[in-house]
C-alpha cells in the first residue's frame, strides 16, 4: 500500500514539475520579454533572416508550447485517475508495466521542452546571421573553467562516475566482468559523459550563440551551462548506482519511484538551474536596441 | 580589455590583432605576466580563423611581447613594454631598403638585385630545410 501510495505522489509530482510548473515558468518568461521588450523598440532581438513578424511567430509558439504542455498534464492526470478507478496497485504488478508510464510519459513530456530548445537554437542561428557586422569584439581575458565551476563539483562528478564503475563492477564480480554488456554498458556511460563534456566545452570556448549578448549576460549563460553539464553527470551516474543497488538487493518495486524522482532531477537541475540562474529582469536588454535609429 | 577588429579593413586581420595587443601593452591594459585568451576562445570570440590567432600570436612572441608558456598557456612577456617599441618589419625595410641603395650606387640593375635576392632567399631557404 505504501509503495502504491508512493508511486501516485511522485508520478503526480512528475506531472505539476514537467508539464505545470517549469513550463508556466518559461511561458511566463518569454510573455515578459515580449511584452517589455517589443520589436519597435528592441529589433535587434527579433531581427530574423527566416520570418517577416518574428515577434508573431514566437507569441504562437509560446502559446503552442503551453498548450502542448497543458494537454500532457491532462493526459498524465487522465492516466492517473484511470489506474486510481480501475484500482491499479503497482505494488502487485510484478513486471513493473507501471515502469513503462513513467518513462514513455517523461519522454512525451519532455518534447515541449525539446522543441524549445531546438527552436532557441535555431533562433540564435538566424540571429547571428542577421547580425553579420564587419567588425567583431573579444575579450583579451582568458576563460578559465573554475572561475565558472567549483572544482568540488567536478571532483564529485569524476567521483560518482569512479564510484558508478566500481559499484558495477563489484555487482559483476570483477573476474568475469568483462563481457560484451559490459563493455556496451561502459560504452554508453563514456559517451553520455562525452556529450556533457561537449556541452560545456562548447558553450566554454564555442562562438557566442546570442551575437549581441552582453559580457555579464554570456557569462552567467557559460556558468548556468557548464554546471548543468556536471549536474547531469553526477545525476546519471547517482541514478545507475541507485539502479544497480535495486537490482542487487531485489527492490524492484521502488524502480518507477526512482525513475519519475530521476527525471524530476533531471529537470529540476537542468531547466530549473537555468530559470533560477538566468533571470530575466537581470538579463540586459540594452544591446538589442537599434542604434542606427535616433531616439524620438 | 576589449579588441575590436575589422574583417573589412584593408590591413590584415592578423596586423589589426598585433596592433591592438601592443596598444594594450603600451596603455597598461595589461601588463607584464597577465595571462591571454587561447587562440581558440580568441578566435571562436572574434569569428575568425584559429590559423589568424595563431599567425598574430607567433609574430608577437618573435617581438618579445607574448610569451608561450606550453600547456599553461600564454602570457604578456616581462620585457613585453619595452619591446613595443621595436617594430621588426620596419626595421627590415629600413635595413633593405638602405642595402638595395649600396648595390644601386654601385650600379647594380633593378632585375639584378631582384634575382640575387630570391636567389639568396633560396639558399638560405634549403639551408633552413
Amino acid at each position: 500500500m505504501f509503495t502504491d501510495i508512493l508511486f501516485y505522489s511522485v508520478f503526480l509530482g512528475q506531472i505539476f514539475l514537467l508539464s505545470y510548473h517549469y513550463p508556466k515558468k518559461i511561458f511566463t518568461k518569454i510573455t515578459y520579454v515580449l511584452n517589455t521588450y517589443p520589436a519597435s523598440k528592441y529589433p535587434k532581438l527579433y531581427r530574423h533572416s527566416q520570418y517577416i513578424d518574428p515577434e508573431n511567430k514566437l507569441r504562437k509558439t509560446a502559446r503552442r508550447y503551453k498548450y502542448a504542455n497543458s494537454a500532457i498534464a491532462l493526459l498524465g492526470l487522465g492516466i492517473l485517475l484511470a489506474m486510481a478507478i480501475s484500482g491499479y496497485a503497482p505494488h502487485t504488478i510484478k513486471e513493473n508495466q507501471h515502469l513503462l508510464f513513467v518513462v514513455f510519459y517523461f519522454l512525451l513530456q519532455s518534447f515541449p521542452h525539446l522543441l524549445v530548445e531546438v527552436s532557441t537554437y535555431s533562433w540564435y542561428k538566424c540571429m547571428r546571421y542577421a547580425a553579420k557586422t564587419s567588425t567583431r569584439t573579444a575579450d583579451l581575458r582568458p576563460r578559465r573553467l573554475f572561475d565558472f565551476i567549483s572544482p568540488v563539483y567536478v571532483l564529485f562528478a569524476v567521483l560518482a562516475y569512479i564510484g558508478w564503475v566500481s559499484f558495477y563492477l563489484y555487482n559483476k564480480g570483477f573476474s568475469a566482468a568483462w563481457d560484451s554488456q559490459t563493455y556496451m554498458t561502459m560504452f554508453g556511460m563514456a559517451a553520455m559523459n562525452l556529450v556533457f563534456f561537449s556541452l560545456g566545452y562548447k558553450s566554454f570556448l564555442g562562438k557566442k550563440m546570442d551575437p549581441h549578448q552582453a559580457d555579464e549576460d554570456q557569462h552567467k549563460q557559460i556558468t548556468t551551462t557548464i554546471r548543468v553539464s556536471v549536474f547531469a553527470s553526477i545525476l546519471m551516474s547517482l541514478q545507475l548506482i541507485t539502479f544497480n543497488a535495486i537490482n542487487k538487493f531485489g527492490w524492484d518495486i521502488f524502480e518507477p519511484v526512482a525513475i519519475s524522482l530521476y527525471c524530476q532531477l533531471i529537470i529540476v537541475f537542468g531547466i530549473g538551474e537555468m530559470l533560477r540562474r538566468l533571470k530575466i529582469e537581470d538579463v540586459d536588454f540594452s544591446v538589442y536596441k537599434d542604434e542606427t535609429v535616433a531616439p524620438v | 580589455m576589449r579588441i575590436m577588429v575589422d574583417i573589412d579593413d584593408p590591413v590584415p586581420l592578423f596586423t589589426q590583432l598585433i596592433t591592438q595587443i601592443k596598444k594594450a601593452v603600451e596603455t597598461n591594459m595589461i601588463s607584464a605576466g597577465d595571462p591571454l585568451p587561447s587562440i581558440r576562445q580568441l578566435a571562436n570570440d572574434l569569428d575568425v580563423n584559429n590559423k589568424t590567432v595563431a599567425k598574430a600570436y607567433r609574430l608577437l612572441e618573435r617581438d618579445g611581447i607574448l610569451q608561450s608558456k606550453g600547456y599553461r598557456g600564454t602570457f604578456v612577456h616581462p620585457d613585453a613594454k619595452a619591446n613595443t617599441n621595436t617594430d621588426l618589419n620596419a626595421w627590415v625595410l629600413e635595413e633593405l631598403g638602405s642595402t638595395i641603395d649600396i648595390f644601386k650606387n654601385s650600379g647594380a640593375t633593378d632585375s639584378e638585385i631582384r634575382i640575387a635576392f630570391a636567389s639568396v632567399m633560396n639558399r638560405q631557404k634549403q639551408k633552413g630545410a
